[in-house]
């Protein structure tokens, strides 16, 4: 026997067929073609839809002007079929949706959409109000604005009674997600966004302040760039899970070196694995957190491969640069040494077979002069110099830049000062 | 098949507002006025063109009912000139539209429409378009002139009273 439900479910109209972004417009093309609905019925819809909006328009003008702008015609349009689109899309059967929409007066429909937004709209301030009570009490100018203006704005900006289909008031939102939110709709992308940022609070809320902000410190040290909080304190509470220490956010470049050589190309599945490990942690873990954390891993997976393979991991955590003893080539001192202690030091710098060993005799020159020898008498050869010159003071770079710029024009030539200019055009 | 949700049409009424211009003889006729079927026909295509140059959209014969219904009494209006000259103000109230930036209603810039074309301009559009209404767009985009929300006859309008200037 078949049913009535049976046959209901079987719907001429697929919804894989229909624009979710422009769904009225869409449902009654389809409808019209697969002859749910009728070309009469179709023109009838439209010549509705034409009145609705005169009503409208009557509406914008506050009844003080009988013709509009057509741009501004064409916004309100948009923004009664976007209402009206927004509550067919709850209907189940397209069909049903489809003769619903030539069966039903049109300023019904929209009354209908318009009570969908308006609640949809609460939700998004219920949630914003749950973001503004879990918020990070962090001293970072972007995520701050966020919560304290941006957000606002766009609810001010956010024209729902004859522009709801335009989503440009989300520009105001311009504090980046772990995960971008791909929703088109604006206010199912605000209502995204909001659930997101709630979560990526709670998350960084289990480590202390101070630990977040020291990471941002690290991250942007002068301050306004825009990054996302959650993703560096995700990833170094990784590491530092995936190193046996839980709830800590600090990390070191032997820690990069340690993971990187403990766990290779491995890296991003044993870093996934490691988001298990917080649901403990977390008062109500539930299943978005679980699956946002993997997701988080799983889109820079490719990216974390790719530092491991290249050796630059400590590039993608978060980590205290390596401070250079700066002191140890200053040349400010310029005290000359002792011409046979200079030639025996040249003597053990060649002799020497790896570069920390040549670093660690060159620091015993304190003098310009005797510097300058030093890269004359070609003790460094090739990529050696970049690692000299790394490890100097930018008055000694300086130094060693006017020395060098005279030995070339007076037609010295020297290795070291192609490597030099080679360095700094770097 | 057109699904015809792209193009709005710049006056999707038209019959309704052809019968709207009809029926305003009956008031006009007082003033020895009236359109015939072919004039009031080829004002709403004129009415259609103008709303398409100056990029709008209007949904029944609106303003074209208010400006017949507000310079039936003129006197630079005879029989003759009837339908030529609310043709014209209809393209300068549409122009007018525009460049005041939509911030007057169509009471109001009918209502300044007709005391400059009754007073100062003395029956002259060209002067009422090129003068008078260029010089209140002017001042009312700079916001030299800021627009009421109350009645315009009471305070805007009373800059210029035709009364008074003659």
């Amino acid at each position: 026997m078949t049913s009535r439900n049976s046959i209901q479910k079987n719907s001429v109209i697929k919804r894989e067929a229909l624009n979710p972004n422009d769904y009225l417009r869409s449902l009654a093309e389809e409808a019209v073609k697969s002859g749910v609905i009728s070309e009469k019925e179709f023109k009838t819809l439209l010549e509705s839809l034409f009145s609705l909006l005169a009503e409208e328009t009557k509406r914008f003008t506050k009844g003080k002007s009988s013709s509009v702008r057509a741009e501004d015609a064409r916004s309100i349009f948009d923004s009664l079929c976007y209402k009206i689109g927004l509550y067919l899309k709850t209907i189940p059967d397209c069909d049903r949706a489809a003769r619903l929409m030539v069966t039903t007066s049109p300023s019904s429909l929209l009354m209908r959409g318009n009570k969908l937004l308006v609640g949809r709209l609460r939700t998004a301030l219920s949630l914003f109000k749950k973001v503004q009570k879990n918020k990070l009490d962090i001293e970072e100018e972007n995520y701050n604005n966020l919560i304290k203006r941006d957000i606002i704005l766009f609810f001010k900006k956010y024209n729902r009674d004859f522009a709801a289909h335009d989503a440009s008031a989300l520009l105001e939102l311009t504090y980046p997600l772990a995960v971008p939110v791909t929703e088109n709709d604006a206010v199912e992308y605000l209502i995204r966004y909001l659930s997101t940022l709630y979560w990526e609070n709670k998350f960084c809320s289990i480590f202390p302040i101070s630990e977040i902000e020291d990471l941002i410190e690290l991250i942007s040290p002068d301050g306004g760039a825009y990054y996302n909080i959650f993703e560096g304190v995700l990833f170094n509470a990784l590491a530092n899970v995936l190193l046996g220490r839980r709830g800590e956010l600090e990390l070191f470049e032997d820690d990069i070196n340690i993971l990187a050589t403990r766990y290779g190309n491995q890296l991003p599945e044993e870093l996934e694995k490691a988001c298990d490990s917080f649901k403990d942690s977390i008062y109500g873990w539930e299943e978005f957190l679980a699956k946002y954390t993997v997701l988080c891993v799983r889109s820079s997976a490719k990216a974390i491969s790719a530092a491991v393979s290249a050796n630059c991991l400590s590039s993608f955590f978060t980590c205290p640069a390596i401070h250079i003893n700066e002191s140890s080539f200053d040349l400010a001192d310029d005290k000359k040494m002792d011409n046979e202690e200079f030639r025996y030091l040249i003597d053990e710098i060649r002799a020497c077979e790896n570069m920390e060993g040549k670093l660690s005799l060159i620091s015993s020159i304190n003098s310009a002069t005797d510097l300058l020898d030093l890269l004359d008498s070609d003790c460094l050869y090739g990529a050696e110099y970049d690692i000299f010159f790394s490890r100097l003071s930018q008055n000694s770079l300086a130094l060693l830049k006017s020395a060098a710029d005279a030995k070339i024009n007076s037609g010295e030539e020297h290795e070291w000062c192609d490597a030099l200019n080679r360095y700094l055009k770097r | 098949m057109d699904f015809g949700f792209s193009i709005i049409p710049s006056d999707p009424f038209r019959e309704k507002a052809l019968e709207d211009v009809l029926a305003t003889n009956d008031k006009t006729a007082e003033h020895g006025l009236a359109l015939t079927r072919e004039e009031a026909s080829k004002l709403i295509e004129r009415r259609s063109t103008e709303l398409t140059n100056s990029g709008r959209i209007e949904f029944g014969g609106g303003a074209l009912k208010a400006i017949i219904e507000a310079f039936c009494d003129s006197p630079y209006i005879d029989r003759n000139s009837y339908a030529d000259i609310i043709g014209e103000l209809l393209e300068i109230f549409y122009y007018y539209k525009n460049e005041t930036l939509d911030l007057l209603s169509d009471a109001q810039l009918i209502a300044y429409m007709k005391s400059c074309f009754n007073g100062v301009c003395q029956g002259s559009t060209d002067l009422l378009k090129g003068r008078e209404l260029y010089e209140l767009a002017k001042r009312i985009r700079s916001g030299e002139l800021k627009i009421p929300e109350t009645d315009p006859r009471k305070e805007f309008l009373n800059e210029v009273d035709y009364d008074e200037q003659e």
